[in-house]
């Protein structure tokens, strides 16, 4: 294992940046690395966990926070969310999807659901103000990583080719908990519209990102 | 609501579906391949849209998150393969319509609840498949049936969920929910990170009424990660609230305990 490591470790930094880099080698490609902590982890692979850890940990937390908005609660869900993806760990698979997003998905739940709960869905209607933007730089957003603030830059940028409108309905639902129905409701729009706009304003974001798959 | 069953990707991809929305959807997704697409196509944006705020953790988090993970126990893998592709983009194989979803437990589309969901087992209905499992070791065919009585499970409480007079209340066990339909005369609930109840117990709700009599409600389990659901049909006109104790296995036809959650309801029925 120890061999295992100290390859975990150099492939880490060297892994981060440069991000744009075109066409890695399979080897050295962080999303593969990843999956692959991601599946070692699956087979009780503690130091491939504590490697994940490191590399999602982050990510995890400021998610996390972005939708709870309090570092108490967002340390609770990040630790939930971080704990299910070692229980669950068996039940990822590569060819579906990346590990990242994997994790980030168990994230993303985890933080909507305390969300919802914390509160009633009419307090939710209620506490959205008029028109509420896309706020990527909330003041707890604190960039820990390359990885973390070339993700943050790229992603505001690509939100800026969306309409107002639809960064609206996104992040009403993606950002704020909020069904599709919900947000439809806030907006005083049909459900129809709302739709449309999340779709619109996912498959734009996704275009100036220029993700492929 | 079929024909619109398309529509609803995008909401599915950032985790916007209500519950029986996200039922339907599911499984309407798992043999629809033009939808799979279009998931897995969103969700490359999904997945920029979460990975954009990262933020340093609190130091604290690491020794929590460690000690705990070396008090949890692992799941096993997804048994069934034949599943496994069924609602991924990378190709027109879907699983036969005669086996919904048995293997496609963490199909890694960005899509909150769905994850989620797959993981609600039906405790009371599926208790006896269970026991076979520990028994018998890991068996396809009980997976199979474990599935189905899950789906049978969520597809009432869906139901309920999805009626036109549904009114939800919270429930005083971990995160989750009662929902009351007088429509359809039932009572369902479900939520996640229940605490387990004592051992040889099992939760039960029970239904206040408006005159002060208690009717019984149905019993369930949260399965070991907490999450848990349940169905029952009752006669809910004038239930004023719910209440929830411990009972032993089987239930009880009235509390043995002071109840440790009571939820009003906000109008009576």
């Amino acid at each position: 294992m120890t061999d295992g490591q100290e390859d975990g470790m150099d492939r880490h930094l060297r892994a981060v940046p440069p991000p744009m880099r075109p066409g890695p080698k399979p080897e050295d490609d962080p999303g593969a690395r990843m999956a692959t902590l991601l599946e070692r982890t699956a087979l009780g692979d503690g130091a491939a966990y504590e490697e994940l850890y490191g590399l999602v940990a982050g990510s995890v937390f400021g998610l996390a926070l972005r939708i709870v908005r309090d570092r108490d609660m967002a340390e609770d869900v990040a630790q939930e969310a971080l704990v299910e993806v070692w229980r669950r760990a068996a039940r990822f698979d590569r060819q579906a999807g990346s590990a990242r997003a994997w994790i980030l998905t168990i994230a993303h739940r985890r933080a909507v659901d305390r969300v919802r709960s914390e509160q009633a869905h009419t307090t939710r209607l209620q506490t959205h103000a008029a028109v509420t933007d896309v706020d990527h730089e909330g003041p707890e957003d604190v960039v820990d990583t390359m990885h973390g603030e070339w993700q943050a830059a790229r992603v505001k940028a690509g939100l800026q080719q969306l309409t107002e409108r639809q960064r609206e309905a996104l992040d009403l639902c993606f950002y704020k908990g909020f069904t599709h129905r919900e947000a439809a409701h806030a907006l005083d729009i049909p459900l129809g519209t709302c739709k449309a706009r999340i779709r619109d304003g996912l498959i734009k974001l996704r275009d100036a990102l220029g993700v492929e798959r | 609501m079929t024909e619109n069953l398309h529509t609803l990707a995008a909401p599915y991809a950032v985790g916007a579906l209500d519950p029986a929305e996200l039922s339907a959807f599911e499984d309407h997704l798992a043999t629809c391949a033009d939808c799979q697409e279009e998931v897995a196509s969103l969700s490359l944006a999904t997945e920029a849209l979460a990975d954009s705020h990262a933020a340093a953790p609190p130091p604290s988090l690491h020794a929590r998150v460690m000690d705990e993970v070396a008090r949890t126990a692992q799941l096993p893998p997804v048994l069934d393969p034949a599943g496994t592709s069924a609602t991924t983009s990378k190709g027109p194989t879907p699983a036969g319509p005669s086996e919904p979803a048995s293997g496609d437990a963490d199909v890694l589309t960005f899509s909150p609840a769905a994850r989620r969901r797959r993981w609600w087992i039906a405790a009371p209905v599926a208790a006896a498949a269970a026991a076979v499992l520990v028994v018998g070791g890991v068996m396809i065919a009980d997976v199979r049936a474990d599935r189905a009585a899950e789906l049978a499970m969520e597809k009432d409480v869906m139901s309920v969920a999805a009626s036109e007079d549904m009114e939800a209340v919270s429930l005083g066990l971990g995160s989750g929910k009662v929902m009351v339909s007088s429509e359809m005369n039932s009572v369902a609930l479900m939520g996640t990170e229940a605490a387990m109840p004592d051992d040889g117990k099992e939760y039960q709700l029970w239904l206040v009424m408006a005159d002060g009599t208690i009717q019984a409600g149905p019993t369930f389990t949260p399965r070991e990660d907490g999450v848990y659901m349940s169905v029952s049909e009752v006669d809910v006109a004038h239930m004023a609230a719910v209440a929830l104790t411990e009972e032993p296995e089987g239930g009880s036809d009235a509390p043995t305990m002071e109840p440790f959650a009571v939820t009003e309801m906000p109008t009576e029925a």
